[in-house]
């Protein structure tokens, strides 16, 4: 990047996710000159530190998927500018930047693609905030990119795919993982039954086939009663990883870092038993309680946001070629929804196609995107995990919404 | 407990490439690490885990590493406040914990 102060391009994009640098690719391919910024040290978002289950027994990292598609970000032509944080954003259109001391501060552009990502809801447990607790992105980002393991005994608190996950990989690079459990969510109300907690698991984890979550999930999602299987399953050891659907986590304790859990069984009544508590020593603790959108830059651009059942939070109201309310301001990806990699991409490929057709630019026309949409639901349908259950609903729901609410407009 | 390590493979990913070794000083003692990796995870598999202290005195460290929490918050020198977790190492690079500027009280959790 150049030293200049201000940077003017047709296309620029927030993020370098598998969904920003699809679009960013798309656009550029038809001749948009195109930015994209993140904030991380390296292009790729998220997907480094994801460990995918490829065909058969192979495992593939994130990191392949993010050389791939920074190559052919690269190829197109587009600028990508890593280390620089985009603080404002303002309709037609000014970027605000924080980077390089010698980088850009402003850029302009004419049409601008939103793909921030999804970020991690915070857990409180009494003690979140010690050193060594960590949430599965934290520890995701600690093993699969730099390859640090953060200690030798770790609880996992937080019952979704990531800490699956996370557990999975700890327990492979050796640390001793005493358990995955909810967390107590305190004020926020009671806990799921052993049974919902199993329920949950079942339609969101039970698809990453071929792993031993799916197989183990995909056998109980075809069952009817859970609470009874939960109650047999609850407390069952696979792959070195013990899953305690009866237990909860309620406190971390330690002094300059975290030194104990204190776990308790879940009463009849979703509440824990705190009389039956005990005290685990660990030196890591995974905790997350899910994925959100991260969407604080739309704030300033005026676009109308809906909360939609199955899309893991408020998002901007946007049609399917991933318009929202304000003329020129596109997204996809985890900012529209939590949903896998594969989808945010070919996401990304929809919005930047439209954002090109947004400039009438030669190329970028309605077949192209209608093929690019379908490819989308082609990777929806097939994705291996769901971070909502309800999120094929969830973006049918959207659709009809952005029907009613923008009728006319493409 | 078990002090953090650095894994040459990774169990399911194969090796890691790293880049030459580097020195750069946290709270005024020498820290070996790779260039290009974050501040974050060179001082986490250096056995650091606290990277600043709150103004009750907590101590914090890295919690999602992925720059949206501020948690890792640590001054380098001729930089400022930077997160750990998106800066990486260089050469000779002067890091010290951020602390509150009033000053934090002792523990008194
Ligand atoms: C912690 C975490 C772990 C995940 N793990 C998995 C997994 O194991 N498997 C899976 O299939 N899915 C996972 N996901 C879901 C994930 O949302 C998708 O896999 C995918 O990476 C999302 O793609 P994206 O391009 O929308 O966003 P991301 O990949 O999240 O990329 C967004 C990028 O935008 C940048 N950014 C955000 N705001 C700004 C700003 N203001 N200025 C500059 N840059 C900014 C971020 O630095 C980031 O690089 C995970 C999500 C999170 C948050
Ligand atoms: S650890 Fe969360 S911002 Fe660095």
């Amino acid at each position: 990047m150049t030293g200049d102060a201000r940077l003017d391009v047709d296309l620029a994009v927030v993020g370098a996710g598998p969904a920003g640098l699809a679009a960013a690719t798309a656009g550029a391919r038809l001749g948009l000159t195109t930015v994209v910024f993140d904030e991380g040290m390296q292009p790729g978002g998220r997907l480094p530190g994801q460990v995918h289950h490829g065909d058969g027994r192979r495992w593939h990292s994130g990191r392949d998927d993010a050389e791939r598609l920074t190559a052919a970000a690269g190829e197109a032509g587009v600028g990508i500018v890593t280390g620089t944080t985009v603080w404002g954003l303002e309709p037609a259109w000014d970027l605000f930047l924080d980077g390089a001391a010698d980088g850009p501060r402003f850029c302009g552009a004419r049409v601008v693609v939103l793909a921030t990502g999804a970020t991690e809801v915070p857990a409180p447990l009494p003690g979140w905030t010690l050193p060594g607790v960590m949430t599965p992105g934290g520890l995701q980002t600690m093993v699969n990119v730099h390859g640090v393991v953060p200690g030798g005994r770790a609880l996992v608190a937080g019952l979704g795919p990531l800490g699956l996950e996370v557990a999975q990989v700890l327990s492979a690079t050796g640390v001793d993982v005493v358990g995955v459990h909810a967390a107590w969510s305190g004020a926020l109300g009671a806990l799921p039954t052993p049974g919902g907690s199993l329920h949950e698991l079942a339609h969101t984890v039970g698809r990453a086939a071929p792993t031993w979550l799916a197989r183990w999930g995909s056998a109980i999602a075809r069952r009817r009663a859970l609470s009874t299987l939960a109650a047999r399953l609850a407390p069952c050891r696979i792959a070195g990883v013990e899953l305690r659907l009866d237990e909860v986590a309620l406190e971390l304790r330690g002094g300059d870092r975290v030194e104990s859990a204190v776990i308790a069984p879940i009463s009849g009544d979703g509440t824990p038993r705190r009389d039956a508590a005990r005290e685990v020593d660990v030196d890591v603790v995974c905790l997350g309680a899910g994925l959100q959108p991260l969407i604080e830059l739309t704030g300033s651009t005026g676009c109308g946001l809906i909360d939609v059942l199955g899309l893991s939070g408020p998002v901007p109201l946007h049609g399917d070629r991933q318009q929202t309310t304000v003329p020129g301001l596109y997204v996809a990806g985890g900012a529209t929804g939590v949903e896998g990699s594969a989808v945010c991409e070919r996401q990304g490929t929809v919005a930047g196609l439209a954002a090109a057709a947004y400039l009438r630019t030669p190329g970028a026309t309605a077949s192209a995107v209608a093929v690019a949409r379908d490819e989308l639901e082609r990777a929806r349908r097939a994705a291996p995990v769901r971070f909502d259950r309800h999120v094929i609903e969830g973006r049918r729901e959207m659709q009809r919404r952005w029907e009613g609410a923008c009728p006319t407009t493409m | 407990m078990n002090q953090p390590i650095r894994l040459a493979e990774h169990p399911l990913l194969g090796p890691f490439e790293r880049g030459p070794e580097v020195e750069f000083s946290f709270e005024g003692t020498p820290v070996t690490a790779h260039a290009g990796e974050s501040l974050g995870a060179a001082l986490l598999a250096a056995g650091i885990r606290t990277l600043r202290v709150s103004r009750r005195g907590e101590p914090r460290g890295l919690y999602c590493a992925i720059g949206q929490c501020l948690e890792c918050r640590v001054v380098v020198e001729g930089a400022g406040m930077r997160r750990a977790c998106l800066t990486p190492v260089e050469a000779g690079m002067v890091v010290r914990r951020h602390r509150d500027p009033r000053g934090s009280r002792a523990h008194d959790r």
